[in-house]
């Protein structure tokens, strides 16, 4: 039988607005149909809207980590409000009446079968592939020339600011530098295209001090950027054949999406992982005109941190699933890992939610550091490479959070070695200054998610925490 | 290895970066710090490769490479620089863990989803923000750890109406705890955003254990701009070490520094405080002295007052009764009026109903403005009002027979005291209220005023909204005649209030009603003539009836829509009718000019069709 929880339906909204929407069908009683199939795994429907006919919905859990919803409203959300509002009326506990499964629905549940049934067979090798992907060598060749030359490009730019100083930036740099980038993005360039607007975006700063340190490491940045990336194409130049570099995040940064495929290929998956969520956050960044989606996840079983990402870009919010956070566990079939430092973007593709158990967060508390320098040692490696995630994240253990006498706080490990916490420029919220209204008694031993990030002109690494955890008690400071 | 060196090396970078590398050549804090790094570079290769770089730098070379080499030493310097960033805590840690902050209750268990909408709201302006906020309060999200910054930030919101709901709701559901988190954020020279952070310092008041916080608002009551130091110094009336400071204050030159003063000085509720009181109030701060006593009206302080406001009503003045001896007169009355705003004593009772009952004794009132002596007066009998007593209404019935204006009060205490069938009576029923119906002016003053309180009464206002009062509730508490009074007079909108299933198919009702069906004037009270029907008791052939009445008298070439409430009446109708309704509406359409009032109506016909057809295949 179906298991349905609120906070389950919640996740699979696609923003907050839906959720309540759909919710609001229930209480007014929109629903004038509820049925589920016999053997459970097939909710349907009909809702009342203020046409003259009703909607007809229903919400298909035959593969349970991936439920399709179908509606006849002509919503361009999915799930839309008719779908979650069935799935709330079922966690509700309202009585669906058994029935069969709808013609329509199960000629579709039959093709989608066979669907799964080739691609299964064309894996096993029962069926060819479906069209070897052929690589264009002339046009690859072509893009590669294109490449080099918008790298020479971006190198004279950049040359030319650093001759004439920050200092005469002014809004016409601004504006040369932002219609720069946007040829960058046409000669595929896209990571670079990006990293030039951010630039731009520091010298348009207010607080220009500030905004100088950042507009200073973002140039070196660039430096980094255009010479490994000019040794990384010359050598593909001569061998085409190559396969993109799965190990480093040269090809991130050149502006390459991975398909899930070539993870795949590249021997990027893991199989049969289970991911508890720490952190969450939203953050709108205006350099790549997108949305980023934060999550930071532990990997139940190995200890590591990864991160999940989803961008999504200005123009197409209204049809895009906002994640949110998510306090049960992931169990997923498919993990695929990107390439990265310490916490490398993963992806997957449905998951089954289980509740937090005790095992789990024993688990938390194994996998967390415990010695400050150990850990810093590990950051500091990472941050050494200037094409490096900036920003690691970290789990410590703490034998206590204390607080000095100028009113900032520290972590203190078992050896007694300390650590400044701060606020990570990164982040779109201080947390810091949330310690002191939390229950003291988390404070002491407790696993710590901290951000680390290095503030240049303070010669400092900074660390932001994120959330605490302490026996069974998790309380997230960002979301 | 030399971080200071390394961190003096990224400084003199930045410069060159801000200034341009064209001023690198020969850069002589470079040149001093070059021979630094070559000295250390013997050790560790790190800083050879730093002072090469920095001497190359330096050295004369096309501007296009030095800004190359700027880029690279840079580079190497940065990353050089990212592996020795200090992590330990600065100062010392010995005085241990963190205090606990009394907000110990709050949680962190709310999505991102919930808290974003928030705090965005909260951080942002524009439409819609208020209602998020109000919404999220009562949900309780701001029992959310995450929420409490925002909560505190809500005070300065540029919208006026949230900052004021962060003041009245959402703060002080924290309780007292959150004052040294209030006063630490405090910003003395600041404007109506402190002023809001004191209210809410003064509503939870300072705890007397709490030093550090009494020491902030005591440096604001001193220091602060007027209007910090007036919400300041209001704070601190329930700590009696500051008695002296106040009564220094409530001298001060600044007004609104007095005011702050006398309004601490009325919750202090001293003898010596009392006393200050009392002086300003007899004074030239009469007025904000007054104000203060509202806020806190103070048992001991009210039986000083109330004897001085006798004296003075009762005051026999003499001479010439022009604007300027009124103004004099009123500038000595107006004082008491406002402090006895919240006021309840057994002797202001006694003094309001001798005032009601005699108001000759108190010659003072008698030489006033007639708006100045309404007040005075209808104080008084909004105080008589509600205590309930038979003194009071017959003190009360008095008065509205000297004086229609005050009609509502006696009516009011009436309805309370009296049953239904007295009330009507008195004021409609009795031969001589019959009598002199409409006959005089004076009567027809009081038939209106009647009206206006009748109105009051049966439409409650719920927000903006009014409505009518529940039937069950009209049955029980209204006398029958009424209808019959108010359908002589006329008053559709009360016809329908009072309308009550007493009397089936009541055939005075259903005339006037026929009447106002007729009436092509009374097109946009339909709602008041469906509404007298539904309540009415009337069977449904007859509500049937005056429905397709109403439909057929409408002047269907000048209607520009259905309203939604008529298209809800014709598809409710039973369904013995509905095919009947159906033939009568369809020849009405024909007149329309509207397409989409055709459309409408003729879904709805098709919806009366069905409805028939329906109801005959089931006989």
């Amino acid at each position: 039988m179906l298991e349905l929880t609120a906070s389950h339906i919640d996740s699979l909204a696609p923003n907050a607005a839906a959720a309540k929407n759909g919710r609001g069908l229930v209480l007014k009683n929109k629903f004038v149909k509820l049925n589920v199939s016999e053997e459970g795994d097939l909710i349907f429907g009909e809702c009342s809207g203020s046409g003259k006919s009703n909607y007809i919905c229903s919400v298909d859990f035959v593969t349970p980590e991936n439920p399709v919803s179908r509606c006849n409203c002509p919503s361009r959300q999915f799930p839309c409000k008719h779908a979650l509002g069935l799935m709330y009326a079922y966690a509700d506990g309202l009585t669906f009446e058994k029935a069969t499964v709808p013609e329509d629905i199960s000629s579709k549940r039959e093709k989608a079968g066979k669907r799964e049934e080739t691609k299964a067979k064309r894996e096993s090798g029962e069926l060819p592939p479906a069209k070897p992907k052929k690589v264009n060598k002339t046009a690859l060749k072509k893009k590669i020339v294109q490449q080099l030359e918008a790298l020479d490009e971006l190198e004279k730019i950049v040359l030319s600011l650093v001759r004439g100083g920050l200092g005469t930036a002014n809004a016409r740099t601004v504006k040369d530098l932002n219609d720069h980038a946007k040829r960058l993005g046409s000669s595929y360039l896209t990571g670079a295209e990006n990293e030039l607007r951010r630039l731009a975006l520091l010298l348009e700063q207010d607080d220009r001090e500030s905004g100088y340190t950042y507009a200073t490491e973002q140039l070196t940045l660039l430096n980094a950027f255009i010479k490994k990336g000019r040794s990384y194409l010359q050598t593909k130049q001569e061998d085409p054949e190559l396969v993109p570099d799965s190990e480093s995040t040269i090809e991130e940064w050149l502006g390459h999406a991975w398909q899930l495929a070539e993870l795949k290929e590249a021997g990027r998956v893991s199989e049969s992982v289970e991911l508890l969520q720490l952190a969450f956050y939203t953050y709108r960044d205006e350099a790549r005109k997108e949305f980023v989606d934060t999550g930071f996840w532990l990997q139940l079983g190995e200890g590591k941190i990864h991160r999940t990402v989803q961008y999504r870009p200005f123009k197409a919010v209204k049809y895009m699933k906002e994640e949110d956070s998510f306090f049960s566990v992931a169990q997923i079939s498919e993990l695929y890992r990107y390439p990265g430092g310490m916490n490398a973007r993963v992806r997957f593709e449905g998951m089954i939610p289980r509740q937090v158990n005790n095992a789990d967060y024993d688990g938390i508390r194994a996998a967390a550091a415990a010695s400050i320098p150990d850990a810093v040692k590990a950051v500091k490696n990472q941050l050494k490479d200037p094409l490096a995630d900036r920003a690691p994240v970290v789990l410590l253990n703490a034998a206590r959070i204390a607080q000095t006498e100028n009113g900032t706080f520290a972590l203190v490990d078992e050896a007694g070695n300390t650590l400044e916490l701060g606020n990570v420029y990164r982040l779109p919220q201080p947390t810091t200054p949330l310690l002191s209204l939390v229950d003291p008694s988390l404070l002491e031993n407790c696993a710590v998610l901290a951000m680390f990030e290095h503030q240049m002109d303070m010669g400092k690494l900074v660390a932001q925490p994120l959330t605490l955890i302490q026996g069974e008690r998790i309380a997230r400071l960002l979301y | 290895m030399s971080t200071t060196l390394l961190q003096e090396l990224q400084g003199e970078l930045r410069r060159l970066y801000i200034a341009g590398s064209d001023l690198a050549a020969d850069d002589f804090r470079l040149n001093r710090i070059q021979p630094k790094l070559a000295q250390l570079g013997e050790r560790a290769p790190v800083f050879q490769k730093l002072a090469e770089g920095v001497a190359a730098l330096t050295e004369p070379s096309e501007a296009e490479a030095r800004a190359a080499r700027l880029q690279d030493v840079s580079l190497l310097l940065n990353s050089v620089l990212s592996t020795q960033g200090a992590t330990a805590a600065g100062s010392d840690l010995s005085n241990g863990n963190a205090e606990d902050s009394g907000l110990t209750g709050l949680t962190t268990v709310h999505s991102y989803r919930q808290l974003a909408e928030v705090q965005n709201a909260l951080s942002t302006s524009g439409g819609g923000r208020y209602e998020i906020v109000l919404e999220a309060h009562r949900n309780g999200l701001f029992r959310d750890l995450r929420l409490f910054p925002f909560a505190m930030k809500a005070l300065s919101d540029p919208y006026s109406e949230l900052a004021d709901y962060a003041v009245r709701q959402i703060l002080p559901s924290y309780g007292p705890v959150i004052v040294p988190y209030l006063l630490a954020d405090m910003n003395i020279q600041g404007g109506r955003e402190e002023e809001r952070r004191l209210e809410v310092v003064r509503a939870l008041g300072v705890d007397s254990d709490d030093q550090k916080s009494l020491n902030l608002l005591v440096r604001a009551a001193e220091e602060g701009s007027d209007k910090v130091r007036a919400a300041a110094i209001a704070c601190l009336g329930l700590h009696p070490d500051f008695e002296d400071k106040l009564i220094e204050w409530s001298l001060d030159k600044k007004k609104p520094v007095r005011e702050g003063a006398l309004a601490a000085l009325a919750v202090r509720n001293s003898e010596t405080a009392r006393d200050r009181l009392y002086e300003a109030f007899v004074g030239k701060d009469a007025l904000p002295a007054a104000q203060a006593i509202e806020a806190s009206p103070k048992e001991e302080m009210l039986e000083r007052l109330i004897p001085l406001y006798e004296e003075r009503l009762s005051q026999e003045i003499l001479g010439d009764n022009d604007q300027k001896s009124k103004d004099k007169l009123w500038k000595t009355l107006e004082p008491f009026t406002v402090a006895f705003r919240q006021a309840r004593h057994p002797e202001l009772e006694r003094l309001f109903l001798d005032l009601i009952s005699n108001e000759s004794k108190y010659p003072a009132v008698g030489r006033l403005d007639f708006s100045e002596n309404l007040r005075v007066m209808s104080q008084a009998a909004k105080y008589l009002e509600n205590t309930n007593t038979e003194e009071a209404l017959i003190a009360l019935q008095g008065l509205e027979e000297r004086e229609v204006a005050y009609l509502p009060y006696a009516f009011h205490v009436t309805k309370r005291l009296r049953t239904p069938a007295e009330l009507y009576e008195r004021y409609a029923g009795s031969g001589i209220a019959l009598l002199r119906a409409a006959v005089t002016k004076k009567a027809q003053a009081r038939q209106s005023k009647l009206i206006e309180t009748l109105r009051d009464e049966v439409y409650a206002y719920e927000g903006y909204v009014r409505n009518r009062l529940p039937s069950d509730k009209i049955i029980a508490e209204w006398d029958p005649r009424w209808l019959s009074w108010l359908i002589d007079r006329d008053d559709l909108q009360l016809v329908s209030a009072l309308a009550a299933p007493t009397n089936p198919n009541n055939p005075k009702l259903l005339k006037y009603l026929e009447r106002q069906i007729d009436k092509s004037s009374n097109n946009y009270y339909g709602y008041y003539i469906f509404l007298a029907l539904d309540e009415g008791g009337f069977d449904e052939e007859t509500k049937y009836e005056l429905l397709m009445r109403w439909m057929e008298n409408k002047d269907w070439k000048k209607i520009y829509s259905i309203y939604h409430d008529e298209a809800q009446r014709l598809l409710q109708l039973p369904d013995r009718f509905a095919s009947e309704a159906a033939d009568r509406l369809e020849p009405l359409i024909t007149e329309t000019r509207f397409e989409s009032i055709k459309e409408e109506a003729l879904e709805i016909i098709h919806a009366l069709r069905r409805r028939g057809a329906e109801a005959e295949s089931n006989t």
